[in-house]
């Protein structure tokens, strides 16, 4: 009866230190490590819309958009994104609008080559969606904002790295930025929405 | 931006320039004393002679003034009359965040320094060491953020080692010719190299320093009209260190921001028409009635202006048809 216990207890053991070494288990127990993905910039688009007389919208975009972005799936709260917009890669299908909103009277692309934004926190709200936190800089001016943001897709690339991509709209006021020319003629809110396919391959 | 800001930020500064150098007493000798005419003058051709005479000057050290400075007037008319102009039609000031911001900050260390002048008698070289360091400081203000931030030391030295330089002569000769005339002159050469230099920056999508342009213009119109009320009026010393710094700071901003496909020439031949006003001092030029000079100043400055405007604007429509005006 005796020897039985102490099988009895030593199978125990041993299934306890098994399972506590299987490495799924181990797993659990550690924050979920997101993957980097590299945003690609031509599968990426930034436009924007903001209103003009007081009458109708007009859209524009931005061409160059780069950046990084880690995401898991089963951990969205560590979601994070590092985006640069190069300011002069504005297009708005008007040569003369471009300069001007290029020059010292919108972007000044000169001074404020870039603009960015660098997530400092993210919260599942949703399947596929999470709200980040982080800087947004625009025209010298760092504001922090919170912008939904919705896992669009993931799957295999064509070079067998991952692919993941996202979609944001929001809004902001351009005059909080420091970019307050012509507000009342040129709306002061601006719809932004951001669409980025991001991979783990080379591009 | 609504028509009765505008409004308000051209008619509140030439009002006021107007009224500030109309109810401004009659400008005392300040210490500056005339002695010696312009170099002697032959004939026609000796213009490069008469400009290497005044461009000489900071040079040799030597004050040769044919009238008393201005008095502290007209530098604090201009610079009060833009600032005001400024705030009206930009907004009141904040941190300053990007270069144009500087602007009114410069113009009133301008008219400080006049008053500085002035008051405290100051002579001719610590006075060229002070207008050498504003200028120096201006420069840094105005083109640190960009381009200077992606140039290397080199490049960026010999920039503003070249752009100070040329302002440095570009006020001497302006200080030389203000003490040399009276009345509407200066102010009216300022006006039109104001207007040109407004129209050359609309035209380089840079609306915003072309109504600060309209603000200086603004301010030079009062001035000018009050020359004209008042002949005795001078405009040397504050009046020309406010409007040429003015003048060169938003001309600078205008040609490293230029995103058009605007000729570069048209910003440095705005910035020199003022100095077309010294064809005033030739012998021909010099034995005309003083209306006839007058004439022949403004008509020597307008011409460069104008070519440099003519030039933008055409330069202007032909990027931005007005079937695609945006």
């Amino acid at each position: 009866m005796k020897r039985k216990s102490v099988l009895i207890v030593a199978a125990s053991g041993a299934m306890v230190l098994s399972v506590a070494l299987l490495p799924g288990v181990a797993a659990d127990n550690e924050p979920a490590k997101a993957e980097t993905y590299k945003i690609d910039s031509v599968h990426s688009t930034t436009v924007f819309r903001i209103k003009h007389s007081n009458v109708s919208y007009f859209w524009g975009r931005f061409n160059a958009i780069s950046g990084t972005v880690a995401y898991s799936p089963s951990a969205p709260e560590a979601t994070a994104f590092d985006v640069t917009i190069r300011t002069d890669s504005i297009d708005t299908a008007n040569p003369g609008r471009d300069n001007h909103l290029k020059g010292p009277d919108f972007f000044n692309a000169k001074q404020f080559p870039t603009m960015t934004f660098k997530s400092k926190s993210a919260k599942r709200t949703g399947e596929s969606k999470v709200d980040v936190t982080g800087d947004l800089t625009i025209h010298g001016v760092t504001k922090e904002v919170t912008i939904p943001i919705v896992c669009t897709g993931s799957g295999k690339g064509r070079g067998g790295g991952a692919l993941v991509g996202f979609e944001t709209m929001f809004t902001i006021n351009r005059s909080d930025y420091g970019m307050k020319y012509m507000v009342g003629p040129l709306g002061d809110d601006v719809r932004v929405v951001v669409a980025i396919e991001a991979g783990t391959g080379q591009r | 931006m609504p028509i009765e800001q505008v409004i308000y930020g051209l008619a509140v500064p030439a009002v006021l320039a107007m009224a500030g150098l109309l109810l401004a007493r009659r400008p005392r000798r300040n210490g500056l004393r005339p002695i010696v005419p312009l170099a002697p003058i032959a004939s026609v051709d000796t213009l490069p002679r008469v400009l290497g005479h005044a461009a000489a000057e900071p040079v040799s050290g030597r004050a040769r003034l044919r009238m008393p400075a201005g008095g502290i007037a007209p530098g604090c008319a201009m610079a009060v009359a833009y600032v005001l102009g400024h705030l009206l039609l930009m907004g009141r000031p904040e941190r300053p965040l990007e270069p144009w911001h500087w602007l009114p900050v410069l113009a009133l260390a301008a008219a400080g320094l006049s008053i500085l002048y002035v008051v405290g008698r100051v002579s001719i070289w610590p006075r060229r060491v002070l207008d050498g360091s504003l200028y120096a400081v201006a420069l840094v203000l105005l083109l640190r953020p960009a381009p200077l931030n992606t140039w290397d030391r080199g490049r960026a030295g010999w920039w503003l080692a070249g752009l100070w330089l040329g302002l440095m002569v570009f006020t001497r000769l302006m200080h030389r010719l203000a003490r040399r005339v009276r009345g509407a002159t200066l102010a009216g050469v300022m006006m039109v190299a104001g207007t040109a230099g407004g129209i050359v920056l609309v035209c380089s999508s840079n609306a915003r320093l072309g109504q600060l342009a309209g603000v200086l213009t603004a301010a030079t119109g009062g001035a000018f009209v009050s020359g004209l009320l008042r002949p005795e009026m001078s405009f040397s010393g504050g009046g020309v260190r406010v409007t040429t710094l003015l003048l060169a700071a938003l001309l600078v901003l205008g040609y490293f921001n230029d995103y058009t496909e605007l000729p570069a020439m048209m910003f440095p031949l705005v910035a020199a028409a003022p100095l077309a006003a010294w064809v005033g001092q030739l012998p021909p030029i010099r034995r005309l009635r003083p209306w006839q000079r007058f004439t022949a100043r403004i008509v020597a400055v307008l011409i460069p202006a104008a070519i440099s405007a003519a030039i933008a604007w055409r330069t202007y429509q032909s990027v931005a048809r007005w079937d695609e005006a945006y």
